[in-house]
């Protein structure tokens, strides 16, 4: 009996595995296509590893591949660099958020209110074409050395797509479609709701890409000039201590978090853009 | 029930219509016929309230289409612009005046023979499949006049004839007055009750053909292709 319930077993768990693996396999393999992004920078590492080796590169100007992934995994395992990461995607993810969140506000203001526009935008523009370096100054004396500099900062860059792409988005609405909303008296509210910003959420996410990616333009000027955490910071601490590994592996994660963060935007406008 | 007095319009410099004096009765189904750019398009977005800033009168049921008059009127255009991220229940939804249970919903979506498409997406259907969501998104605003503006005109030969048999049965289940302006002197002429012929640049009514036929009626009937004829003259072809 014993050998009949084993075996009943096994053919149990065989038919769960197949279908795990049925529900977990790809339906559309991985294309041979998206694998190629990743020759030029794998031929690039390998590159740069025989120059350094070469003697072309002194290794205090540009340490091999080997000796930055060292430096990391050791800063990885010892605790250090996972305080410099978290406290930069905290700030990151914080100015996003109010970033984001204002440009939501101006954007739907200026797009919808055609006095709102003429007031605000003129300004808004303007500010637009302020270095972000500029304003670190200014917001050192205002907010002082704290994490509300940094991160308004951030804000600040997060801001300018969102609210530039979703106005305009706004405002760029196909006409055809709310000559459709006067002929049937959809309301004011539900016109917002059911055809304004459906129509503006394609914009909105262009803008919601663009404002994440300055954000990790911003954090970088705002790490490199005040902070005492942060990848910013250790790409400025690898300046003051001579340590191009660090420099370079700080670049190499900024490139990395940037990318993720794209990737994950990019899915995320797939998801909610579903039409077209 | 439709009616216009002495109407002008113009566009900046342009002026689309002149003195048009038109009227549809309770009822009725009235074609609009004319070549392009004679205004047949601009008469039918005047009764709907899309263009503001025009000279005489325009009223439905009495009152002007300024003041409220055009809140009775549905319009299925040209193009059947539909929301494409909405689905067909979503689009027809938006004919409806507050809030209706799906139930009603897919009721009328049955009635344009679209059941089974309730969840589909406008990208999802085919041309003349648009049209009749767009065309029940007009019968659930369950209004007074129905006004077409070239509906079919994108639609193949075939599909186009079905659309229009399709479009006599809805009728019958309502009582809207129905304008419907095409180029298309055939259809004008199988459709209506009357047809307005319009002319001139500015555009003017040249001529109203009565359609003395009842329905149904056969495309080949020769009182058609009489009335076809007098339409065709009418249009200087």
């Amino acid at each position: 009996m014993a050998t009949v319930e084993d075996h009943d077993g096994a053919t149990a768990t065989g038919e769960r595995l197949a279908a795990w693996l049925r529900d977990h396999t790809p339906t559309t393999p991985v294309s041979p296509r998206s694998v190629l992004g990743f020759v030029v920078p794998g031929l690039l590492v390998v590159c740069w590893h025989f120059l350094v080796a070469g003697g072309v590169f002194q290794p205090h100007q540009l340490p091999a591949p080997a000796t930055v992934l060292t430096t990391f995994v050791a800063m990885g395992a010892s605790g250090e660099l996972w305080g410099h990461l978290s406290v930069t995607i905290q700030r990151v993810a914080f100015g996003v958020l109010f970033g984001v969140s204002a440009g939501i506000l101006f954007g739907t203001l200026t797009g919808l209110f055609g006095l709102a526009n003429d007031l605000l935008d003129p300004l808004l523009q303007s500010l637009k074409n302020i270095p972000s370096l500029a304003w670190v100054p200014l917001f050192l004396l205002w907010f002082g050395i704290g994490e509300s500099a940094k991160v308004t900062l951030i804000a600040l860059g997060a801001f300018f797509p969102v609210y530039l792409n979703l106005s305009t988005g706004i405002q760029g609405i196909d006409e055809d479609l709310l000559e459709v909303v006067e002929v049937y008296d959809v309301g004011r509210l539900e016109t917002l709701r059911r055809v304004i910003f459906p129509a503006a959420l394609p914009s909105l996410l262009v803008g919601v890409r663009g404002g994440v990616g300055l954000a990790w333009m911003f954090v970088v000027a705002a790490e490199l000039i005040a902070a005492s955490q942060g990848l910013g910071f250790l790409l400025s601490d690898g300046r003051v201590l001579a340590r191009p590994d660090i420099i370079v592996g700080s670049i190499l994660l900024f490139a990395f978090l940037g990318n993720l963060s794209d990737i994950g935007v990019k899915a995320l406008q797939k998801r909610l853009v579903y039409w077209g | 029930m439709l009616e216009t007095r002495s109407l002008t319009k113009a566009y900046d410099e342009t002026v689309a219509l002149r003195d048009v004096d038109f009227a549809a009765d309770d009822g009725e189904f009235v074609s609009v016929v004319g070549p392009s750019g004679c205004g047949k398009s601009t008469l039918l977005r005047v009764l709907a309230g899309l263009e503001s800033g025009f000279d005489g009168t325009a009223s439905v049921d009495g009152t002007p289409v300024d003041a409220g008059g055009s809140d009775d009127v549905g319009v299925v255009f040209q193009d059947p612009r539909l929301l494409p991220w909405a689905t067909v229940r979503e689009n027809v939804r938006l004919g409806f005046e507050g809030s209706v249970a799906d139930d009603r919903v897919d009721d009328l979506i049955a009635r344009v023979g679209l059941d089974g498409f309730e969840t589909a997406l406008p990208e999802e259907l085919s041309g003349g499949m648009a049209q009749r969501v767009a065309l029940a998104r007009g019968l659930a605003y369950e209004p007074q006049a129905l006004l077409l503006d070239e509906p079919f005109s994108a639609l193949d030969a075939l599909t186009k004839v079905e659309q229009q048999e399709f479009l006599l049965d809805v009728r019958d289940d309502v009582d809207a007055t129905v304008v419907l302006v095409t180029h298309d002197v055939e259809e004008a002429v199988y459709l209506a009750d009357r047809v307005v012929v319009l002319g001139g640049q500015p555009g003017t009514v040249v001529e109203n053909v009565n359609v003395p036929l009842d329905r149904p009626r056969e495309r080949t009937d020769d009182r058609l292709i009489e009335t076809r004829k007098r339409v065709t003259d009418a249009l200087g072809l």
